[in-house]
């Protein structure tokens, strides 16, 4: 009831909140119904409008409607225009109207896609989706024919996410181009693509990825129910969706991945996660993603075991530097001097004699600088990009070393986390730890080490209460599934990895058997006689 | 429509672990029976696991009531509810123990200016933000914390070994003291501290997604933690001395000060007091939310009801004391003679209760 009524009111205080009038239906006259359209449309000078009568067909009145630039002349002219403006093949002259229509739609158009339409809305929609538009006089249906094409960024290089050994080609901005990266790596029945069109304005296309049987039916229905729910007039980016579905609106941590790379989503559509590709921009989402899944990089498998270990554990340790080290330099600095070795702190002393500001002013004059600088690095024109690395590199860091505004040691410190948290994979997760590095330091020119403990053991109880789709963000650490930790703080052989490393998700938990590491030919033979015997 | 909350076998494990590590290595235990405190370990933890057993049994006579329903149901509606409250006060005493512990020894070594009352209050409000969280994110922290603190542990062993402090010809000779000392030292003080502790499990064991008593989990993971702590207590033994171990406040702080070696490796005092913050933590909120959930189900209030005021309680109960020297002699007068009570002889109560109702039922099945 309370509900009802808040309902009501806010019905009432949004003026721009209106009901969607039932859809038009078409009119029998081809004048009419023009004339409709072109009210809607307005006066926009990309829609073309095409009339012509074909004797053959009893001269019946036809149009064409197409968007210029959205569809392909090509197509349009040979498949469209030419068979149904030839005077050809009929010579009955009486053919009704409706017989007309049919014989159009299933023999004249050599086309894919031919759609039929009632309302005035429906066709609208598919108009600007690059159909062009086929209207009849004396009829209340219309034709549309897919005849879409239009320019399109071909497909390049990954930018965000580069790798030494593995696939060079990344999303591009159209999402049929995406899906079809991933019908080439997944060639099963069970990959399911389901489309979704959201936002009122912009009617942008969302695809989701999954494998049945391997994505949790229950995540997949959360999913769905909350991109259906999701009512906005625009999407322009995956991060809009994003920030519609995912969990835990106050949290630092993202609980969803988002990638340039097909590789890496189908590796994630193979642990049971699903896929997400959304239309005009090339990153595209995997749910649901645990904290873990962050520090993998899809490079991880295409190289050696033991060096992806090496690389993994390199990774969570940069985690750590990135977020604590300044923190740690305050509080050592400022509380704990007696916890350095002697002659480091000595040098630390005098490194910082002439230094003005006490340590905690020091770190985030040097930590906002770099900010600065890095943000001036992605938003300035290329070509002036020498230009930041001479200021940043020179006057920022020994310039002001030598004048005595900053500790050299500080200098060290500040780089040291900026190059820690370029190590880590993912960008999401190395900018919430950028803000929790701001957090941490401030606590820890306050209380030292405890503070810094203390809100280590904080940020510890908030993620192991987070969850991303029903998913424990910490799982299989906490809770833990000692089965599924051989993909987590190191990778083993692809051969021993009998499971899907990911999390208790999907049903079907066993990717490959058992027993494959590769041994010399004499080894096996004999393995399988013993098994016989074992087993007679 | 709330699903109960559940937590695995391998949860418990990890907390009975952690829970039982606490703070104890950094404390030399049975100091009185001097190289021998390890052996009075061993008894102690001993008799712990008689008292163990004595817990699970009880617990699998009625695998579905916690402690508080078990009062209620044996001992009537109100003496139950009496002594069930009494245990609450009991949980919330020891949890702030833990508190007041932490504040003095944040004090002694990490930031002797700041207040107190700051720290302690920091250090309630992390545990309250857990317990608000609830039973499922208290129980995943010991599997990230535990592998943790083992992992320091494991280090500063390592150097002890490599650096050749350890020397276990210390604890020679072996039974100097004789058998009567050394359980004197270990009845009933080590059994009260740590191993008498367990007692809090008896709210938690019920916990667990199958149904009955994690017995088996129960016992592994309390045997592999006597053992951890036995070798803890030889291992301060061996690298100070039975007689620097026996006088020094935290034996193991000076432990980990012997290693100073290669001019490089130096003061890992910061190893230890994260393990001394995590161990302490745990322990004081298991017992916070042992106390919460024993007035939560004597009061049938939501959680979250209680979990502010018994916070407060704690909170003002830590600053009691007037110093650290009260602290500790109140620590080991007064409540090692209290923890019996609790400890022992109401879950005897409850067992010989349960036998002779038992007794009465399996009399009247017999006669009808």
């Amino acid at each position: 009831m309370k509900k009802k009524q808040q309902a009501e009111r806010k019905k009432e205080s949004d003026p721009e909140e209106k009901s969607i009038p039932a859809p038009l239906q078409l009119n029998a006259s081809l004048e009419a119904n023009l004339q409709e359209i072109s009210k809607r449309i307005g006066q926009s000078s990309d829609v073309v409008f095409r009339r012509f009568t074909n004797e053959s067909l009893s001269s019946l009145s036809l149009a064409f409607i197409y968007i210029d630039g959205l569809v392909n002349s090509e197509i349009i002219n040979r498949n469209l225009l030419q068979p149904l403006m030839e005077t050809f093949t009929l010579k009955s002259d009486s053919i009704a109207t409706e017989a007309a229509f049919s014989m159009i739609k299933d023999q004249m158009l050599p086309v894919g896609g031919v759609k039929e339409g009632q309302t005035v809305e429906s066709l609208l929609g598919l108009l600007f989706e690059g159909y062009t538009l086929i209207l009849f006089d004396g009829i209340q249906r219309a034709l549309a024919a897919d005849t879409a094409g239009w320019e399109k960024r071909s497909i390049n290089e990954p930018t965000s996410q580069g790798v030494i050994r593995g696939p060079k080609e990344g999303f591009t901005e159209s999402m049929r181009t995406g899906t079809s990266m991933l019908r080439r790596r997944l060639k099963t029945s069970d990959l399911r693509i389901e489309e979704y069109k959201i936002g009122q304005r912009t009617q942008t296309g969302i695809a989701l990825v999954y494998l049945n049987g391997l994505a949790s039916e229950s995540v997949l229905a959360e999913i769905r129910r909350r991109l259906n729910s999701i009512n906005t007039d625009s999407i322009l980016e995956s991060n809009y969706i994003e920030e519609f579905i995912q969990d835990g609106g106050l949290t630092p941590f993202p609980t969803m991945q988002n990638t340039e790379r097909p590789d890496a989503i189908a590796g994630g559509i193979l642990e049971g996660q699903v896929g997400i590709i959304i239309d005009g921009t090339p990153f595209a989402l995997l749910a649901p993603s645990t904290f873990f899944n962050f520090f993998q990089s899809s490079e991880d498998y295409y190289q050696r075991y033991d060096i992806s270990s090496f690389l993994r554990l390199i990774r969570y340790s940069a985690f750590f530097v990135s977020m604590l080290l300044p923190a740690l330099y305050i509080a050592v600095t400022t509380f704990h001097q007696e916890m350095l070795p002697t002659t480091l702190l000595i040098s630390l002393a005098a490194q910082r004699e002439g230094v003005p500001l006490p340590a905690l002013a020091e770190a985030l004059l040097m930590e906002l600088t770099f900010d600065v600088l890095r943000e001036a690095g992605v938003r300035m024109p290329r070509t002036i990009g020498p230009a930041i690395s001479i200021v940043g590199a020179l006057v920022l860091g020994q310039a002001a070393v030598q004048a005595g505004l900053v500790s050299a040691a500080m200098v060290i410190v500040v780089s040291f986390t900026a190059i820690s948290n370029f190590v880590i994979p993912s960008l999401a997760i190395a900018n919430s730890i950028r803000l929790i590095r701001f957090a941490m330091m401030l606590i820890a020119a306050s209380l030292g080490l405890f503070g810094i403990m203390s809100s280590l053991i904080v940020l510890l109880i908030h993620m192991a209460g987070l969850r991303s789709f029903g998913v424990p963000y910490l799982s299989p650490m906490a809770p833990m599934t000692p089965r599924y930790l051989k993909d987590i703080f190191i990778r083993v052989p692809l051969w021993d990895m009998t499971t899907r490393p990911m999390t208790n998700l999907g049903k079907e938990t066993r990717r490959q058997a058992s027993n494959q590491k590769p041994k010399p030919q004499e080894d096996q033979q004999q393995q399988q006689n013993q098994q016989g015997g074992n087993s007679s | 429509m709330k699903k109960k909350e559940q937590v695995s076998g391998l949860q418990i494990v990890f907390m009975i672990m952690l829970f039982e590590i606490g703070s104890t290595p950094l404390f030399l235990l049975g100091g009185k029976a001097k190289q021998d405190s390890w052996l009075a370990m061993s008894f102690g933890s001993a008799a712990g696991f008689i008292l163990l057993l004595l817990l699970l049994w009880i617990q699998s006579r009625s695998p579905k009531q916690d402690l508080m329903g078990m009062l209620t149901f044996h001992f009537g509606r109100i003496a139950g509810s009496l002594i069930g409250g009494i245990y609450c006060l009991y949980f919330a005493y020891q949890s702030m123990r833990n508190v007041r512990d932490l504040g003095e020894l944040t004090s002694l070594t990490l930031l002797p200016l700041t207040p107190m009352s700051l720290t302690m209050l920091i250090f309630v409000l992390t545990a309250l933000y857990a317990i608000w969280k609830g039973t499922e994110v208290i129980f995943r922290l010991p599997e990230v914390l535990l592998p943790l603190v083992l992992f320091f542990y494991f280090i500063i062993i390592l150097l002890l070994g490599i650096m050749g402090s350890l020397d276990f010809t210390r604890l020679m000779p072996v039974f100097e003291s004789d058998l009567k000392t050394i359980i004197k030292t270990a009845l009933p003080d080590i059994v009260s501290f740590p191993f008498g502790q367990m007692i809090v499990f008896l709210m938690l064991w019920t916990l667990w997604e199958k149904p009955g008593v994690p017995v088996k989990n129960s016992l592994a993971a309390y045997t592999l933690i006597s053992i951890f702590l036995i070798f803890m207590n030889a291992l301060n033994v061996a690298v100070l001395g039975p007689a620097v171990a026996g006088i020094s406040q935290l034996p193991f702080l000076k432990v980990v000060r012997t290693l100073s070696h290669l001019k490089f490796i130096e003061r890992l005092d910061i190893l230890v007091t994260i393990q001394l913050f995590i161990g302490l933590l745990i322990k004081m909120m298991l017992f916070y939310f042992c106390a919460v959930k024993g007035l939560t189900s004597l009061t049938n209030k939501p959680t979250k009801w209680w979990v502010f005021p018994v916070g407060a309680l704690i909170y003002a109960a830590s600053f009691i004391e007037r110093d650290y020297t009260q602290h500790i002699a109140f620590g080991l007068g007064p409540s090692l003679k209290i923890d019996p009570i609790f400890q022992v002889a109401i879950p005897l109560l409850l067992a010989l209760s349960i036998l002779i109702r038992g007794h009465k039922k399996a009399n009247s099945t017999t006669r009808t």
